[in-house]
């Protein structure tokens, strides 16, 4: 069936004007790819489709949204009625609210698994240092695109997050007290950094489009690494089509499943992805006892606060994040794979579990208890990226399978 | 070297310093496209210039507090009886900066004398102060009474009455001043404000 529309006379036709079909065909279908590639490796197409469906939910919630901060006559916000309107009076605005919504937490989700498959694997290694930048970007641009969109709602959450957000902009040495005005557009957040939230908003995920298409460029240039991190002889690669395109699919559908059971049985998904105290119009004068972030966020979060000095808690986040931009180079052992280094194994496990419990102290409010357990966590987050540049000499040699190298 | 290769020569340095200079004009000129672009995200006009607030501390009754806005922020009043009054001594040593004397956001002219210091209010009993937590921006919740019998061990046992901010958890005293080992730096910032009648204040 592809085959012949491809062949076709007006496929041909194009193809000789624009070279479009060459590159699908190039991209799409012979696209070389390893033949021992697991599940693990479907999470990058399930991301590209949830993009697709945050930029058209979005679209959609736009028309109906109105981003202004001034007070109705019901005594809440034109922002606030107007989410309120798509809910309850814009035909099926709740089904593309939910999606929306949903969309947010499921995009986490799955790029938290893509990012943990790529490090077990190694994927980030020579020849992929680029690829993984590129990711490590996508990641940095969806937390602006949720921290932006969260704000648009004008809730209690929306409103005190970004207040305290953009009072870290405020900690900047010198340069700080200009910066957060200048995010701001006020003294406090206001109607203007309403407006702005939803330009930024709007932008993010073009950005996102045009860093996710960096991203595949890059893939293939290197092409997919695989389970073992060993490059593979040439008779073990196969096409992308139909071998890729049918698993990545039959993923997507086990994907949407999931997905299908939050957007119509549990959207709030137990306050883990609409908070319930956001349900409450902002109120400049009184912050919500708990103003933890989103799940997604709170590993984060809890290192921001794992330091008792507002610059030390900064200072630290960005080199948990700088650190992330560094790991092709940290690690210095020629072997890729966890599979075939038990002590990195160990390592990568003991991180993963670090993010979690990180995020299960950023996700409480503060307890003297929680607050050394997460400390705990950051330690051994920030030992990780410690150790990794020596491990491989205590590496046991573990005989690797046969590859091409 | 031939009188040829000299003047080929000039010509070429010649041609480099025109680049140079043209390249150099060129990006001063982008540079500047970029002033009227960062100045239109900066506070508008109107948002600067909605600057003062009247209020009139008399409506607040005494132990009470009441959270007024100015320029957008929450402003704490504070009524402060005879006994908080006396609560705001004897603790400097568990505080940060007992004179509010870091930054000039947290003192004010008219803070001329110790006992102006640590009341940190023009007329004692009334406490005019920010009420936003110089942490991360939260508003902080009033606990005015001492020691934890009537807030459990939310706040330490040597409490002194004040301010916890449920956020990440800063203390700050009856005057407003944050206590060691809470992640805000500062002292709640002090707001301009003057006694235009007896009881009423101008903020800003
Ligand atoms: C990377 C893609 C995107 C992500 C991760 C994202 C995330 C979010 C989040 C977390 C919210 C708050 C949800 C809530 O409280 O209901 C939100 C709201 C919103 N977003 Fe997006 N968004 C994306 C793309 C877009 C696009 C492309 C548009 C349109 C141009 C858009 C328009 C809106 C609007 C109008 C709202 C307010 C409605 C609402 O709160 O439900 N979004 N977005
Ligand atoms: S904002 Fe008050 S303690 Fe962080």
């Amino acid at each position: 069936m592809i085959k012949e529309i491809l062949d076709s006379p007006i496929a041909t036709w194009v193809d000789e004007r624009t070279h479009a079909i060459r590159y699908v065909r190039y991209h799409l279908l012979d696209y070389p790819t390893p033949k021992n590639l697991n599940y693990w490796y479907a999470f990058g197409s399930i991301a590209i489709v949830i993009l697709a469906i945050q930029i058209l939910t979005g679209l959609f919630l736009a028309m109906s949204y109105k981003p202004s901060a001034l007070l109705t006559g019901g005594g809440f916000t034109e922002a606030f009625d107007s989410i309120e309107r798509i809910m309850r009076s814009v035909n099926y605005g709740w089904l593309i609210r939910y999606l929306h919504a949903v969309g947010a937490s499921a995009f986490f989700f799955v790029i938290y698994l893509h990012m943990a498959r790529s490090i077990y694997y190694g994927s980030y290694k020579k020849p992929r240092e680029f690829l993984w930048i590129m990711g490590v970007a996508i990641f940095f641009l969806m937390q602006a695109a949720v921290f932006f969109g969260y704000l648009l709602p004008w809730g209690q959450m929306s409103f005190w997050g970004a207040t305290v957000i953009t009072n870290i902009f405020g900690a900047t040495p010198i340069i700080g007290h200009w910066l957060q005005e200048f995010v701001r557009g006020g003294f406090s957040v206001g109607d203007p950094t309403l407006n702005r939230f939803y330009v930024f908003h709007f932008l993010a995920p073009l950005m996102l489009v045009v860093a996710v298409l960096w991203h595949i460029m890059a893939l293939h240039v290197t092409h997919s690494n695989n389970p073992t991190g060993v490059t593979l002889k040439k008779k073990h690669i196969i096409p992308f089509h139909p071998y890729y395109t049918v698993k990545d699919l039959f993923g997507i559908a086990l994907f949407f499943t999931l997905f299908f059971y939050f957007v119509f049985y549990n959207p709030t998904g137990y306050g883990f992805i609409l908070e319930p105290d956001n349900f409450n119009p902002a109120n400049p004068l009184k912050t919500p006892p708990d103003i933890s972030p989103l799940w997604y966020l709170t590993p984060w979060y809890e290192i921001l606060r794992l330091l008792p000095s507002k610059l030390g808690g900064i200072a630290i986040l960005n080199i948990a994040f700088i650190l992330l931009f560094l790991l092709p180079w940290l690690d210095r052992s020629p072997v890729r794979s966890a599979r075939y280094r038990p002590r990195f194994k160990m390592m990568v496990l003991l991180l993963f579990s670090s993010i979690l419990v990180l995020g299960y102290c950023g996700h409480h409010g503060v307890s003297p208890m929680l607050t050394w357990i997460g400390r705990g966590a950051g330690i051994i987050y920030f030992c990780f990226f410690l150790v990794l540049p020596f491990v491989h000499k205590f590496e046991p040699t573990v005989t690797l399978p046969d590859g091409e190298a | 070297m031939s009188k040829q290769d000299d003047s080929n020569a000039c010509r070429s340095c010649r041609r480099e310093f025109l680049y140079a200079a043209a390249t150099g004009v060129g990006a001063v000129g982008a540079a500047a496209t970029a002033i009227p672009f960062v100045r239109a995200m900066q506070p508008a006009a109107d948002t600067l210039a909605a600057s003062t607030t009247e209020f009139d501390v008399a409506t607040v009754e005494p132990g009470m507090i009441k959270a007024i806005i100015w320029r957008g922020q929450p402003i704490f009043i504070v009524h402060r009886t005879p006994a908080m009054l006396k609560e705001i001594n004897g603790h400097d040593a568990m505080l940060k900066d007992p004179e509010s004397r870091a930054i000039p956001e947290v003192e004010s002219a008219w803070m001329t004398s110790d006992t102006l210091r640590s009341t940190r209010a023009i007329r004692p009993e009334y406490l005019v102060i920010s009420a936003v937590c110089t942490h991360l921006g939260c508003i902080p919740t009033f606990k005015p009474t001492p020691g934890r019998k009537d807030w459990g061990d939310a706040v330490p046992v040597d409490w002194p009455g004040g301010w916890l901010c449920a956020c990440h958890g800063s203390l700050y005293d009856l005057s407003g001043r944050v206590i060691k080992g809470s992640p805000a730096p500062f002292n709640l910032h002090m707001p301009p404000y003057k006694y235009i009648h007896d009881t009423t204040v101008l903020i800003g």
